[in-house]
């Protein structure tokens, strides 16, 4: 399953340019920080402190991996391989509801009508992540709750001029 | 086989490992740790799919934005008005 | 002097500043505002909004035009200042000695990442193989019915994150042997996936890059399949670069 197995043997022989997908948490979360005191945030941006990304383990990740253990002989026992697991995924009705990242990933990309879907999917995200980052301003203290409904629906139209 | 393979293979194909996220997905709702994997998951397999010629990269980058602004949604970095300061 | 805001790059010594032809956040071009031996990479934004996922990457393709010759610490994304004055007299002034010498050291080095990732399948069952307590958890569990069990299953998720747990400290162990002695620098950074083994930042001379990318491969093939390695690179100094940088007067707590 390696990705090396994929492609040619010299892949690893030098280091890959920088893809987005790369960079991405780097870009958002690293880098030198500006204290407020001397930052004018004219663009709004509420730098949160991320810290470290750690693979929490909580009761969801022990949950998750019992399940696929579990799966493991499921597989042995009843040969269920890879794309019947995925069937299950990308038929199911309502399993594909709260897939996020990837339906939106689906439809930007086969979508029929790309403006209908796209604002489907608009629709859906923002009632997601208004209460996300809602949550995240009060567990960090900050007191821009009220705003940041305000700055997820402004960057709805605002992503709708930008991305083409 | 890996990514490529199955970008090209299914109209949705996410490898095992997003498979094996999303199902938890669904489960957990809105788990962040778990929206941003399946983010980086996609934003890899849109690279992949770029390094393809499988679709016009318009497209892509076009995918790749909406993920990049949920990615900020999430992490609280956003873009706001600009105020002029009089 | 020149009004307006100022949206900021990154800092690099000022003998190293040259013209940059990628244009920058809002589509305006980037300049550099110069202090003390030091320039700071800016661009102009006026009032309106900014279509985030294109400013990100504006914000990217000024680093990586800038860093493909020159050593820049990278400013985290978003960081506006409110005029050219300030980023002389807030930023660069205050901060020009710590700025210098971490230039200093950085200088000739780029950072290389070499991020593991496990395959799922092949983990959870060496898991199971190498730890008969948990196959043997797993097997009274699959006897119960589905919707009976529940603590069952976390105590077994449990046992079994903390084998992945400890497997990752072994597999990012592995990888910092073989790599670290060749580079001049190393960090371990938060993982950021479930299935990650380990994520590992190398600041590494320009001229040895070939030298360790060998060693990235000779490293791929000892994991073998369990691992999946992802090599980037040359970035610049993010995880070397970690400063909170303060204006004048700021007290330090």
């Amino acid at each position: 399953m390696a990705i090396a197995q994929a492609t040619p043997r010299g892949y690893l022989e030098r280091p890959r340019p920088s893809g987005l997908a790369d960079v991405i948490d780097v870009i958002l979360d690293k880098g030198l920080v500006i204290d407020a005191y001397i930052r004018v945030s004219l663009i709004g941006i509420e730098i949160l402190t991320i810290d470290a990304r750690i693979v929490i383990a909580s009761v969801d990740t022990y949950l998750r991996f019992a399940e696929a253990v579990g799966r493991l002989d499921l597989r042995e026992d009843e040969s269920q391989g890879l794309p019947e697991l995925m069937e299950s995924v990308t038929s199911g009705g309502s399993k594909s509801k709260t897939q996020g990242a990837l339906e939106g990933v689906k439809e930007t990309l086969f979508g029929g009508d790309e403006e209908e879907e796209e604002e489907e999917e608009k629709e859906k995200a923002p009632s997601r992540s208004r209460s996300r980052s809602r949550s995240r301003s009060s567990s960090s203290g900050s007191s821009s709750s009220g705003s940041s409904s305000k700055r997820s629906s402004s960057s709805r139209s605002r992503s709708r001029k930008g991305s083409s | 086989m890996g990514l490529i393979t199955g970008l090209l293979t299914l109209p949705l194909a996410p490898v095992r490992g997003t498979v094996w996220l999303a199902e938890r997905i669904q489960e957990q709702a809105e788990a962040e740790m778990y929206d941003e994997d399946a983010i980086r998951q996609s934003l890899l397999e849109l690279e992949a799919a770029r390094e393809t010629g499988v679709m016009d990269e318009r497209e892509i980058a076009a995918a790749e934005d909406e993920l990049i602004e949920r990615l900020m949604m999430i992490r609280g970095v956003g873009e706001g008005e600009i105020d002029g300061r009089e | 002097m020149s009004e307006g805001s100022v949206y900021v790059y990154g800092v690099l010594k000022a003998q190293a500043a040259k013209s940059v032809s990628s244009s920058g956040v809002a589509s305006a071009p980037v300049r550099d505002v110069q202090h003390d031996g030091l320039a700071a990479l800016v661009s102009t934004v006026e009032g309106g909004a900014l279509a985030a996922a294109r400013e990100v990457r504006a914000h990217w393709k000024v680093l990586e035009e800038t860093s493909a010759s020159a050593t820049v610490l990278p400013v985290r994304f978003g960081t506006v200042l409110e005029s050219e004055d300030a980023v002389r007299s807030t930023l660069l002034e205050p901060n020009a000695e710590r700025l210098s010498s971490l230039l200093d050291e950085l200088d000739g080095r780029v950072q290389l990442t070499v991020k593991g990732g496990y395959d799922e399948e092949l983990l959870l069952r060496a898991v199971m193989r190498e730890a008969p307590a948990i196959a043997a958890m797993n097997d009274d569990l699959r006897r119960l019915p589905q919707d009976a069990g529940y603590y069952g299953r976390i105590r077994l998720g449990e046992a079994v994150a903390a084998e992945v747990d400890r497997r990752r400290e072994q597999d990012t162990g592995l990888a910092l042997d073989r790599l670290a002695p060749l580079a001049a620098g190393s960090r371990s950074e938060a993982l950021s996936a479930a299935d990650a083994a380990f994520n590992l930042a190398f600041l590494v001379e320009r001229d040895r890059i070939d030298g360790f990318s060998k060693a990235v491969a000779e490293l791929a093939r000892e994991f073998g399949e369990r691992v999946t390695i992802r090599y980037v690179g040359p970035l610049p100094p993010y995880s070397f670069a970690e400063m909170e940088l303060t204006g004048p007067g700021a007290k330090w707590d």
